[in-house]
């Protein structure tokens, strides 16, 4: 019997294992896909090699990659992309970590209150979030982000526009500012060399400026695994968890094990509640079956596996909400090219930024080739010139939006990979309950259960989300032509699934969330949620990876107090940084 | 689910209009006026019936495999043009490599057969009795296509049921083929009369491919279209979803294709055997092929402010 179980070693899973491996619990972390222990050995700099969805070492599926891909069914034009593994879909991210808009919580008053999806706003104030912000700032931790060549072109724009500074983490207003990032700020030659023999630990520190956030931090070389530069959850959270006792006073290492994929949350009738008991899980390539029970169980295997298991395992759902509400920021890219040096493909793969409360936000984002062609060629109208399927727009960029194909694509890539800039578009999208994750209706099952079909159809998209979307677009290309591009497209993606939110929401009102404001589930005592699906809402635009991390932070306390006679740590006592040297030896 | 396969005799089939109009649509009627005269001849007596069947079927499969690389071929070649016979076709041809230089046909059947296993209850209802009503769609098909080879029609008909109803791991790339060719015989009927690929959809001209997409886009495909009185809104709707999801996949994944090292790396040593064109073309890491592992590119900070609060 353990005390907790956290199923998922993603963005938000590790943080709880790690938090209540330090306050002496015993915690076992589970994770159904690679353990990806030796980067160096089994990652690339190659985009194929990474990304491929049927075999690349960053997919939805096995460790084995000779194995099958997990199956996603997606009933619509859409591409979702999420990774399986020690780190889940940090391991491909970049690291971004802004707060939050204000005007996503309870209590708001500002004078745009209204701007925001007030129907599903966390059931909380902002005010209460900060603390546990601060901490995951400290622990991950977060820093300013360093100026490369596409930084330098991003804030011509802004200042050419006369947008203000931000200089605090909290946003108050439209502005711009680099990015605050979990990674590591360079120290020594990182940076400064694209020797590869000077790039070595100790002798290099923090972002070598490679390019290859997507394809996994592994820099500078040699370093060991939670010094390096991107704070992915495997280089951060887990080798925390792992050696809560090197660096905790009361500290126990959590237990980790991979290729172990949950089919079922066990649970039992205690005085007319429903009460979590354990898991079963599958491992050793599918052969073993594994059953585990603990006072508690957080799941954490994100937007997608954690409603799946919560049908598969035919957990209540009284108000049909499981699944449901799930946000993705209606991303969108505008695209600039120049006839002077981007950096496109150089540095951090976004270490700058603007801020438009009420409606979302911008980010600039430098893109290896493959990467670049498969953001302009992924449309939900159309392929420019050719056709739009009636939802073509037509805005401050150029001509229609749509797909670039055939010679205009090849046009575009032939300028020069750095003679571009891609600015992404973040929108605060409304919580839609249509949008959703549930069981396929048309797969068959496979040894995990029945598969996932996310549907997220962009024609159920409210009327603000669509006027939001549209206001950043145009901004994006005002900025991009402020700064002095050539010619700028809209694509107007179809859904790229990137940054997903909210299908097992928190909130106030009981009708319309799964979770609790304290991050227990509604329906099942002893079951919390801890990863991007348990966020209320959007966040009103802000990537969410950082939230999510607070909330699984003050979820981890409440789980303590609760269930554990515990108290609360954050405010109380200072944060241990997940680079700290004792981490380094006990690994 | 497919069918059991311990009796793979297949069911008489009456070669319909309809279903001889689809393979013709298809592309797989066209394969068959290269294939040799005896496979195609009558057996003599019941017990030589399977082994011609047998023959026909070792003879097809390989032939579906052609077929789908000529139509990727064409998918790759409208994604990124180039000096190549499929670019020219459709006449929409560049000076430097495209598509079909960087195998990106195969890289795109590759990746579709090992990601996008297609649902059984939805391709065995489309390919086998819809497959007649797809035939039958109100667009003429040229005279001679129609009047040739009845004998062939009747024993390839006979010969890919069972390949589609017992195979049992159908290639998602075939089946995407197929559903390719038909769009494009369907929109532009002068396709069938083309020469040169077997595929119908890579004798398009660029513009008449960009119809075939939009198609395939649109609300209600024309497989659709003709589809739903027949399994019902249910599976109609599934289908133009998965039609809608692949239409996706045929636009954009050609890119990695294109752009990536895909076709010059070798993946037991985790190397390049020698510089992507798709690197050479973007001026992506010039003149390596080994990618750094850091850039000379710190220009400091904004404003030389290296941390924020509150």
């Amino acid at each position: 019997m353990r005390d907790v179980i956290v199923v998922g070693a993603g963005g938000g899973g590790p943080v709880v294992a790690a938090e209540l491996a330090a306050r002496g619990l015993d915690v076992l972390l589970l994770e159904g896909g690679s353990s990806h222990a030796q980067p160096e050995r089994e990652w690339t700099h190659f985009e194929n090699d990474a990304f491929n969805p049927k075999d690349g070492y960053f997919r939805v599926g096995p460790a084995d990659r000779d194995r099958p891909a997990w199956i996603r069914d997606q009933p619509q034009n859409s591409y979702l992309w999420n990774v399986t593994g020690v780190g889940g879909t940090t391991l491909h991210y970049y690291g971004n970590s802004p707060r939050a808009y204000r005007g996503a919580f309870a209590g708001y008053d500002g004078a745009d209150r209204d701007a925001y999806d007030t129907d599903h706003l966390f059931p909380f104030p902002y005010e209460e979030l900060v603390p546990y912000y601060e901490w995951v700032e400290a622990t991950l931790p977060v820093q300013t982000a360093p100026m490369g060549r596409k930084e330098r072109v991003f804030f011509d724009g802004c200042e050419a526009l006369g947008l203000p500074v931000q200089t605090t983490k909290d946003t108050h207003g439209i502005a711009f500012r680099p990015q605050e990032n979990a990674i590591l700020q360079p120290q020594g030659t990182a940076g400064r060399t694209s020797d590869s023999s000077l790039l070595v630990y100790p002798q290099a520190q923090g972002c070598t400026f490679c390019g290859f956030c997507a394809q996994g931090c592994r820099s500078p070389l040699k370093a060991p695994r939670n010094q390096f530069a991107r704070r992915s959850t495997d280089n951060s959270y887990v080798p925390m968890a792992v050696t809560a006792s090197a660096w905790a006073a009361a500290g126990r290492d959590a237990q980790l094990v991979t290729d172990a994929f949950v089919t079922q949350v066990h649970t039992e009738e205690r005085g007319g509640r429903t009460v979590a008991t354990g898991v079963t899980y599958r491992t050793d390539n599918d052969t073993e079956t594994v059953r585990e029970d603990a006072a508690v169980v957080v799941l954490a295997g994100g937007c997608v596996e954690t409603p799946r298991l919560w049908l598969g395992s035919g957990l209540p759902n009284p108000n049909g909400w499981v699944g449901r509400g799930l946000t993705d920021h209606y991303l969108d890219s505008v695209v600039g090219t120049f006839d002077r040096d981007t950096g496109a493909s150089r540095g951090p793969a976004s270490a700058a930024r603007a801020e438009f409360p009420g409606y979302g936000c911008l980010e600039q984002g430098g893109l290896p080739p493959a990467l670049q062609a498969f953001s302009m060629s992924h449309s939900g109208s159309g392929i420019r010139e050719m056709y739009d399927l009636g939802r073509g727009k037509r805005g401050a960029w150029d001509g229609v939006s749509g797909r670039l194909q055939g010679s205009e694509l090849k046009d575009v890539m032939l300028n020069g990979i750095d003679r571009l800039l891609g600015v992404l578009v973040i929108t605060a999208d409304d919580v839609e309950p249509d949008n959703r994750v549930r069981l396929s209706p048309l797969y068959p099952r496979d040894e995990h259960g029945a598969p996932a079909r996310v549907e997220m159809d962009f024609t159920r998209r409210s009327a603000d989300t669509v006027r939001r979307r549209n206001f950043l677009a145009n901004r994006a290309a005002e900025v991009l032509r402020a700064a002095g591009a050539r010619k700028v497209y809209r694509i107007d993606w179809a859904p790229l699934i990137l940054h997903t939110q909210s299908s097992m929401r928190m909130g106030a009102d009981p009708a319309t969330s799964v979770v609790g404001p304290t991050g227990e589930a509604r329906a099942v005592e002893r079951l919390f949620i801890a990863d991007n699906s348990v966020l209320a809402n959007s966040l009103g635009g802000p990537n969410p990876t950082l939230t999510t991390q607070a909330i699984a932070t003050r979820t981890a306390e409440q789980i303590f107090a609760t269930y554990f006679d515990g108290d609360p740590w954050v405010g109380a006592e200072a944060p241990v940084p997940s680079t700290d040297p004792r981490i380094s030896a006990a690994l | 689910m497919p069918a059991p396969t311990s009796d793979n005799h297949p069911r008489p089939i009456e070669t319909d209009w309809g279903r001889r109009a689809f393979l013709a649509r298809a592309g797989v009627l066209g394969l068959a006026a290269a294939a040799p005269p005896a496979l195609f001849a009558a057996p003599a007596r019941a017990a030589t019936t399977d082994d011609a069947l047998e023959a026909l079927l070792a003879w097809l499969r390989p032939q579906l495999q052609r077929l789908s690389a000529d139509t990727f071929g064409g998918v790759a070649a409208f994604c990124y043009p180039g000096p190549d016979a499929f670019s020219l076709r459709q006449l929409e041809v560049r000076r430097e490599a495209g598509g079909i230089a960087t195998r990106t046909p195969q890289f795109l059947m590759d990746t579709l057969d090992g990601y996008i296993p297609l649902p059984d209850s939805i391709v065995i209802p489309l390919l086998t009795d819809g497959t007649r009503q797809l035939g039958a769609l109100p667009r003429p098909l040229p005279y001679v296509v129609t009047r040739a080879g009845l004998r062939r029609a009747q024993r390839l008909d006979e010969a890919l049921t069972i390949v589609l109803e017992n195979d049992e791991h159908l290639p998602a790339s075939i089946v995407v083929a197929l559903l390719l060719n038909v769009t494009a015989a369907v929109l532009v009927p002068a396709s069938l009369l083309r020469l040169g690929f077997n595929s119908p959809f890579a004798r398009l001209r660029y513009a008449e491919k960009a119809r075939v997409f939009a198609d395939l886009e649109s609300d209600e495909p024309t497989v659709v279209k003709v589809l739903r009185p027949i399994v019902g809104d249910f599976l109609a709707d599934e289908l133009r979803g998965l039609v809608h999801y692949l239409a996706m996949a045929l636009l954009a994944l050609p890119s990695d294709g294109m752009y990536s090292e895909q076709s010059a790396y070798d993946r037991a040593t985790k190397r390049l055997v020698r510089r992507p064109i798709g690197w050479d073309q973007t001026n992506y890491l010039p003149g390596r092929t080994t990618p750094p592992d850091g850039h000379a590119e710190l220009l400091g900070y904004y404003q030389g402010r290296t941390e924020v609060e509150g």
